[in-house]
């Protein structure tokens, strides 16, 4: 018996391969000559499945359900891009020093999950309590061999993907402006 | 097709059906209290309780992504309902230990030799025939087995479960004290100051056609065996009127030779089909339905009290009864719809509905037929925080053994599941609404689930209330042998999770 409660620890900690690795929960903000946009996912519907996130056409990681992680960027212009089994985009501009904060979620259509990528702005509730909603959320950081080896394998799908928003759906995109930050 | 459909289970939710219990097939939802319809989430076991459960995690139609699994389970049931063991071998006992067989030849002597105590004897064991027949007393054993396997949205599977009733007969028609009455009533001494409850009994002993001095001679010595209170019971009164109207000269029917023991019955059913889920609103509401062929065997055996000092050898035709001559086979097709929904992210709701077609089951025993209906039930589910996940299970409707008539079933099951990744704690408690003389259950069980891949379940039910297995012997030379639990059951899982 004694055994089995010594074991107990060592069964609870293991679990399933991991696309993204948990990450320290501390962050530094932004440089002068950066942004940081926080991607986060709050929402417990269809846990099971990790949706791939993408500055333009680059894999950036996955986002999964209870968690959140950021992505340090250029000043500027940018197309962020959510991939699973449909697409989402947001067209952002993003100023020097600012921490920006993308939700990720779904709804549900006919038959069809619709993905979603919603900017938290300045005056959304969410905005004023998103320090809150991150500490119930654990940081992760991505794992560079699963990010190569899944743009390798998709690629097409997420070239033609890609395409399709920026032509057919560009202008359903939401908009982060630059001064949406904090 | 559609229109009768929904009929079979508008009119399948108003009031009481037959049904067999649905059990829980799976382990883990043994441990949980038998709440399978709230906690199918998407596992191969899970088409089971709720077919639109194979839409877990589907984003679109036909989503192949959610994966492959496979399950394999084992249990088995067994329940004493209503203290039946004691009183059965309580009444076996009395037929030894007051040589009933020779005392009945004494009864039928032109020259009989019984003493009144001998008749006192057989007041008593009268009286504890007369009380088996409480309805739902009975014993029921259940063995089961079930393999599912999920490929995305389509689910194929094989279920056995098979099921046997122990039920009581009391029946004493055409069945009389002694075949020489004249000599019989001669022997046994003249009746003393009759109580109100001895007049009574002797008055409707009389309506049976017995002489008023007999009647009186007979209820005297039921009163003196008994006291009042049990020879004023109708269920005694009843069966001291049928056996006094079966004392005829000549009867070769007699008392020794009642019909009077137990009768097993038994359903074993195979069912083997496929499912289909649709995420009509992918993450909020999916429906789902089997279809399948339902095989059923149905058998009896009757085991009378007196063939205990039969010379054949009981045990080989009770196996030939229930394996070869009273064997009926029944093929049938039938459905099972789902619906589950989850209007928040904390909240499941689930609604299944069991052969959804009615069977008639061939039967060789009383009444020809089995008839089974189709059963529905509620779960609902929720996820307080992300570790914790509490449901419950109803039916929605009371249904009533096959194989134990009499004994009624409404299923009320809660349990919880703790997650922690490799490990599941589970608890639950299983109850039976319908029928008061059961005993709640609780439940445990742990669940180990290796990288998400490997699952293995155990599960255990039992209730915490002690029953008598064997009455204390008549002679005192022993005492009653009581076990801890009216209703033990045990099942175990395993199963195979591979994504695509």
């Amino acid at each position: 018996m004694r055994r089995i409660l010594l074991l107990l620890p060592l069964l609870a900690s293991c679990g399933g391969p991991a696309l993204m690795l948990r990450a320290p929960e501390e962050t530094e903000p932004p440089g002068t000559d950066e942004a940081k946009v926080v991607v986060y996912r709050d929402s417990f519907r269809n846990a099971t499945k990790p949706y791939a996130f993408f500055d333009d056409e680059e894999l950036i990681g996955f986002s999964e359900t209870g968690t959140w992680f950021e992505v340090r960027c250029t000043p500027g212009e940018h197309f962020f891009f959510l991939h699973g089994v449909s697409s989402a985009g947001v067209r952002a501009t993003l100023d020097a020093g600012k921490t920006y904060f993308l939700r990720v979620d779904s709804i549900p259509r006919f038959f069809r999950l619709q993905l979603r990528l919603t900017p938290i702005v300045p005056g959304m509730k969410e905005f004023d309590g998103i320090d809150d909603i991150l500490r119930g959320l654990e940081r992760r950081a991505p794992v560079d061999t699963v990010l190569a080896e899944y743009e390798e394998e998709r690629a097409d799908e997420l070239e033609e993907a890609l395409a399709r928003l920026k032509t057919e759906r560009y202008e359903d995109c939401e908009i982060l402006s630059g001064d949406a930050g904090r | 097709m559609k229109s009768t459909l929904v009929a079979a289970l508008i009119l399948s939710a108003g009031g009481s059906a037959w049904a067999q219990d649905w059990s829980p097939l799976d382990a883990r939802s043994r441990a949980l209290g038998g709440a399978g319809v709230a906690f199918a989430d998407g596992r191969a076991d899970s088409l089971y309780w709720n077919p639109a459960s194979l839409a877990v995690g589907s984003e679109k139609l036909f989503d192949f992504s959610t994966g492959f699994s496979f399950s394999l389970s084992v249990y088995t049931d067994t329940h004493v309902t209503g203290g039946l063991a004691a009183d059965v071998t309580h009444i076996l006992d009395m037929y030894d230990t007051f040589d009933l067989e020779a005392l009945q030849n004494n009864f039928n002597s032109a020259t009989p030799t019984f003493t009144a105590q001998d008749v006192q004897n057989v007041a008593k064991v009268i009286d504890s025939i007369s009380h088996l027949a409480e309805k739902g007393k009975g014993v029921l054993t259940e063995v089961g087995t079930g393999f599912n396997l999920r490929v995305g949205p389509f689910g194929l599977f094989v279920h056995g479960q098979a099921n046997v009733g122990a039920l009581p007969i009391v029946d004493f028609s055409g069945v009389g004290f002694s075949s020489d009455p004249a000599a019989f009533f001669g022997q046994i001494p003249a009746a003393g100051a009759m109580t109100p409850a001895a007049s009574n009994l002797s008055v409707a002993m009389q309506g049976a056609g017995l002489a008023a001095g007999d009647a009186d001679k007979l209820a005297y010595q039921a009163q003196q065996a008994l006291g009042d209170a049990a020879i004023s019971d109708p269920a005694f009164i009843n069966a001291m009127t049928i056996l006094a109207a079966g004392t005829q000269p000549g009867s070769s029917n007699t008392f020794y030779d009642n019909p009077s023991g137990m009768m097993l019955r038994a359903v074993a059913q195979v069912e083997a089909g496929i499912s289909l889920a649709l995420p009509v609103l992918p993450t909020l509401l999916d429906v789902g339905v089997s279809f399948k062929e339902v095989i059923s065997e149905t058998s009896f055996t009757t085991v009378t009290f007196a063939d205990k000092d039969s010379e054949d050898k009981l045990s080989d035709r009770i196996k030939d009864d229930l394996t070869k001559d009273n064997r009926k086979r029944t093929t049938k097709f039938n459905m099972d719809l789902g619906v589950r929904g989850t209007p928040f992210e904390w909240l499941t709701l689930g609604l299944a509905a069991r052969n959804i077609i009615p069977m008639d089951l061939a039967f060789a025993g009383p009444g020809g037929k089995i008839h089974m209906d189709p059963q529905v039930r509620f779960g609902a589910m929720v996820r307080p925080i992300n570790l914790l996940r509490l449901g419950f299970d109803v039916d929605l409707m009371e249904n009533e053994s096959p194989v134990l008539p009499g004994y009624t079933i409404r299923h009320f099951g809660a349990g919880a599941e703790i997650n922690l990744s490799v490990l599941k704690i589970r608890v639950g408690y299983d109850d039976n609404l319908a029928f008061s003389k059961d005993h709640g259950r609780l439940c445990a069980g742990l669940g180990l689930d290796f990288f998400g891949y490997l699952l293995i379940d155990i599960g255990v039910q039992a209730s915490l209330t002690k029953t008598e297995i064997q009455a204390a012997k008549v002679d005192g030379s022993n005492d009653a042998r009581t076990i801890p639990s009216d209703r033990v059951s045990a099942g175990v899982s395993i199963g195979v999770n591979l994504p695509f």
